[in-house]
């Protein structure tokens, strides 16, 4: 094999290894469906009457990656906003939020959602949380359920804040 | 996994893989094969492909030497070496370049929310 044979070689193996990297993506994505649990309009608590906003936290392996967002929707109102929270664009109550697109780099672990919903004093009341695995190069979406239960946050973690990760236990 | 230890991961996947491609002759390639050698063995006629300088007047500190020259004095060699170290380059760097996928929520009576994360 002469000279040129070996660089047509070598150019032809590492642009079939470039092309082969460009059709893989690194990220792993999530769909997050997060639904209201009906029993909170059940336990004598005006939770749905006095929530005022929804903020998302994101963990991987145990630690927070991302800070608080507010749950809006795509026109930028609040997902959580009484009189409307939980209902459709008819008005009818569903307990249906909707679904959170998330995208990791990360290669491997676990990602977790933790979902608060809070009142119109800016306390967390009742919370949710779900996760999935990180499996980058599928470039489909993993499907995470978050449920928002209705038993209000509890008495050692008053504000169901992220900074108190075990009080989250008793919620999956 | 942390993106750091991604990007290693990539840099000695390509490391790996280049040394592969450019260590594997294909087929199609190879030359007609020859009975082998060894030009380290001393005997009285000089094998073939080698020129017995011994029989040279002039000299004499090398008996035998290559008809050919090192590999390192080639201009494919070096030609291959930068192909070779560009691609390792983009394949370390490309996968964390490119933006992610468009935001696509799905599911029945769709509400869509909120639609952020790494590389949005």
């Amino acid at each position: 094999m002469n000279g040129l044979q070996r660089l047509a070689c070598l150019i032809g193996s590492a642009a079939a290894l470039v092309l082969s990297a460009s059709g893989c993506d690194p990220y792993t994505y999530f769909n997050v469906h997060i639904t209201i649990d009906p029993a909170i309009d059940n336990n004598g608590s005006t939770t749905l009457r006095e929530v005022d906003s929804c903020a998302t936290y994101v963990f991987a392996d145990g630690k927070q990656i991302e800070k608080g967002e507010v749950l809006t929707m795509l026109n930028g109102t609040h997902a959580c906003k009484t009189p409307d929270t939980g209902k459709d664009a008819s008005g009818i109550l569903t307990y249906d939020l909707g679904v959170m697109d998330y995208s990791s780099a990360r290669s491997s672990g676990t990602i977790k959602f933790l979902i608060n919903m809070q009142n119109l004093q800016n306390q967390s009341t009742v919370q949710g949380s779900g996760e999935g695995p990180v499996s980058p190069g599928r470039g489909e979406r993993n499907p995470v359920n978050v449920l928002i239960k209705a038993e209000p946050c509890p008495n050692t973690c008053d504000t169901c804040q992220p900074t108190c990760p075990e009080d989250t236990s008793s919620y999956r | 996994m942390t993106r750091s230890s991604l990007r290693i991961r990539t840099v000695c996947f390509g490391v790996i893989a280049t040394l592969a491609f450019a260590t594997a002759v294909p087929a199609w390639a190879q030359e007609p094969s020859s009975e082998y050698v060894d030009p380290t063995i001393v005997k009285d006629e000089a094998p073939e492909g080698v020129k017995n300088l011994g029989a040279e007047p002039g000299v004499t500190k090398k008996k035998w030497e290559y008809d050919s020259p090192p590999v390192y004095k080639k201009w494919w060699f070096w030609a291959a070496t930068v192909v070779a170290t560009a691609a390792v380059v983009v394949l370390a760097v490309w996968p964390l370049t490119g933006h992610a996928a468009p935001c696509q929520q799905s599911g029945p009576n769709l509400i869509p929310l909120n639609c952020y994360g790494d590389g949005r």
